[in-house]
């Protein structure tokens, strides 16, 4: 996750001067840094804490910063670690267990993913390893995870894992033809952007679909404009997409058309939260540019 | 020619002649027990002629007219679900073999072997979640098994390869034949020992003569003859890279009959005869450019057709027909054009693979290909190109 809105703060990942990347908190206008390192690969944070991935040289950890106390890292490694998600008490990562020649198209050759679980002050502990070479977890709801893994060399396809947090076998839920943005609802299970069914060129009109831990397959939202992103904020799920006349669309409405919500043209999403769009200029990714808020 | 053999007689000394004789066998001996086999290196780029003979024969990659490319079972996403060849999902199928009319896929990330019908009906056979287990086939477990062959009897081997094991399926039952814990070793049945197994292949005819698996781990090849009730696994030929795939190459390919045809993760087919005494060597193009010549840089599995060797090369997403040491592109150089071509089917110039993992040939002379990144069995038609049938192999 690359910004999100937490109660009344945001957060997000931000380049500096010096080539590194920065972790800050952003909070009626004050700006806290949280963590500086080569790369900060991802984070995931709760009203009690903030969980994050960084990368500094070669070495990967996940680090915990509760709102009363300091920074305790959770692992360590010398092989890439995935973005952190909290959830059930706990905080979840991927981790690469490298395989015999990671660059081998057989997969039994292949890197594999470890899920990794820390809770309370214990080591962290496998709770499955999945059979690809790269995953990232798209959050918990319940007693279960949902993990995104990426397959393929070269092309890559995409399979939705769920993994039970109580423990038992992962179990791959969906398959889709490329490595779209997902997003989940609390109770209901797993959305995924994906190409239209419908449209002649499926690259320029998407679909949302949903999945439930047993696999049970629903179509949420038919006929959005792609590419974009899903976004779960306020109870609701929302699309907004990155033409160069961004929308904001309800994205859980069935089958019936919807109104988007105009958002400032030549704008990109970073993050939805709270009846609010966070902004950067379209292209400026990577670069230093203002980021602002929009209301919808 | 009378002074000529005079000369020879007046010159050489018996008992020089008799030591020049037995260090000739000497020499023989060693080639033989040492299994070496010839290096067929294809590099990328421009090509040179090699080896000692200095030319003769070259490398000419062309295409062949008519050859039609689609997609049998399978699509992009990946799943493991049962029915129709357009319904039906793969999870990075690997090794494929041929029976009759059947079609025997290891699924790999699936963990199961898959049975796929001409009309393309896909049916698991065996296998679920990761693990190991023999038994009955809808308990038995595998682990990433990447290889798969069809013995005259209809046994089907499986080269279950995280398992470390050679496995067996009949009669709706699946048992260990070889193999266990990771490590190397010969000898009988499961007191041999593999280190990821990655290709197994049968011989051809009515009774399992022998099995060729190629053990990754420990670089090597290794045969497994039937002694008694087990089969006995001993070493066939250690090799520079991890092989990745064997044939059998009945006569013809290559000039010397039964030749064994294996390719390995350094890019590097290598070919010998079936005693592995012979060194063969294959000369490149030197005309071609780069443009026109595909260069095959990453050999990843072979099959034979006839007295024609298919090979898959998995940076380009081709698939080559390897006639001698001519190299003709069937079907898949549209990958080149872009990722988006890289699933594709129509004539073989305009087909696209994806990773072509796999490689099988029914009896029609029709060739099967897995396509690992596509998720999907694909399937090459020719026009009466390839000849099917040819000797027996033996060691």
């Amino acid at each position: 996750m690359r910004a999100r809105r937490v109660g009344d703060a945001w957060f997000w990942i931000e380049n500096n001067a010096t080539s590194q990347q920065r972790l800050v908190r952003v909070q009626h206008g004050q700006e806290t840094l949280l963590a500086t390192a080569d790369e900060i690969v991802g984070f995931d944070a709760t009203s009690d804490e903030i969980a994050w991935t960084q990368r500094q040289g070669a070495t990967w950890s996940v680090r915990v910063l509760p709102t009363t106390g300091s920074v305790r890292i959770l692992a360590q490694s010398t092989h890439p670690i995935g973005s952190p998600c909290i959830g059930n008490r706990a905080v979840f990562w991927p981790s690469t267990v490298p395989g015999f020649a990671p660059s081998s198209p057989i997969p039994a050759l292949q890197s594999t993913v470890h899920v990794m679980a820390s809770a309370g002050a214990g080591p962290p502990e496998p709770i499955a390893t999945l059979p690809v070479p790269k995953a990232n977890i798209a959050g918990t709801d319940g007693a279960d995870l949902y993990v995104v893994a990426t397959e393929g060399t070269g092309i890559q396809t995409m399979a939705i894992y769920v993994v039970p947090i109580g423990g038992g076998p992962a179990r791959r839920i969906v398959g889709d033809t490329s490595i779209y943005s997902t997003a989940v609802i609390p109770g209901r299970g797993v959305a995924w952007l994906g190409p239209s069914a419908e449209c002649s060129d499926p690259s320029i009109a998407a679909e949302v679909h949903l999945a439930d831990a047993k696999g049970v397959l629903q179509t949420l939202a038919v006929w959005l404009p792609a590419p974009g992103a899903l976004f779960y904020a306020d109870g609701k799920l929302w699309m907004v997409d990155a033409t160069p006349t961004p929308k904001v669309w309800p994205a859980d409405k069935g089958l019936e058309l919807v109104h988007p919500i105009r958002l400032p043209a030549d704008s990109q999403a970073l993050a939805v939260g709270e009846n609010e769009v966070l902004l950067q200029p379209a292209g400026a990714h990577g670069k230093a540019s203002d980021v602002f808020v929009a209301p919808f | 020619m009378t002074r000529y053999k005079s000369t020879i007689k007046r010159n050489v000394d018996p008992r020089l002649a008799a030591v020049l004789i037995i260090a000739t066998l000497a020499a023989v001996q060693y080639w033989w027990w040492q299994g070496l086999v010839a290096v067929h290196r294809i590099p990328a780029g421009p090509m040179q002629p090699r080896g000692p003979s200095g030319g003769g024969t070259q490398l000419v990659i062309r295409g062949l007219p008519d050859v039609r490319v689609d997609t049998l079972a399978g699509s992009v996403a990946p799943g493991s679900t049962d029915g129709p060849g357009w319904k039906a999902r793969f999870d990075g199928p690997t090794g494929i073999a041929a029976y009759g009319e059947a079609l025997y896929v290891a699924d790999a990330r699936n963990n199961r072997i898959r049975l796929v019908r001409p009309d393309g009906t896909t049916t698991t056979i065996a296998g679920s979640e990761a693990g190991c287990a023999d038994g009955e086939c809808s308990k038995a477990l595998f682990h990433m098994p990447s290889g798969v062959t069809v013995a005259g009897d209809g046994t089907v081997f499986v080269a279950d390869t995280l398992n470390n094991r050679i496995r067996a399926i009949r009669d709706g039952r699946v048992w260990t034949v070889a193999g266990g814990a990771a490590g190397y070793a010969d000898g009988d049945g499961t007191s041999a020992r593999f280190r990821l197994p990655i290709a197994v292949l049968a011989s051809p005819g009515p009774g399992l003569q022998w099995l060729l698996v190629a053990d990754w781990g420990n670089r090597c090849i290794r045969l497994l003859r039937p002694s008694g009730t087990a089969l006995r696994v001993s070493t066939l030929a250690r090799i520079s890279g991890r092989p990745l795939s064997v044939a059998v190459v009945p006569v013809g390919a290559f000039p010397t009959p039964l030749n064994l045809a294996i390719t390995t993760d350094d890019g590097v087919l290598h070919v010998g005869s079936a005693r592995l005494r012979h060194i063969l060597m294959a000369y490149d193009d030197p005309s071609a450019t780069a443009d026109d010549l595909p260069a095959l840089d990453a050999p990843l599995a072979l099959c034979c057709v006839g007295k024609n060797l298919i090979l898959s090369d998995a940076r380009q997403g081709a698939v080559f027909l390897l006639q001698g040491a001519r190299a003709e592109v069937l079907a898949g150089l549209c990958r080149r054009s872009g990722p988006m071509f890289a699933f594709r089917d129509g004539d073989g110039e305009h087909a696209g693979f994806g990773t072509p993992a796999g490689i099988a040939a029914d009896s029609q002379g029709r060739i099967y290909v897995t396509d690992v990144s596509n998720n999907a069995v694909r399937r090459i038609l020719l026009d009466g190109a390839l000849t099917s049938g040819g000797k027996d192999g033996s060691f």
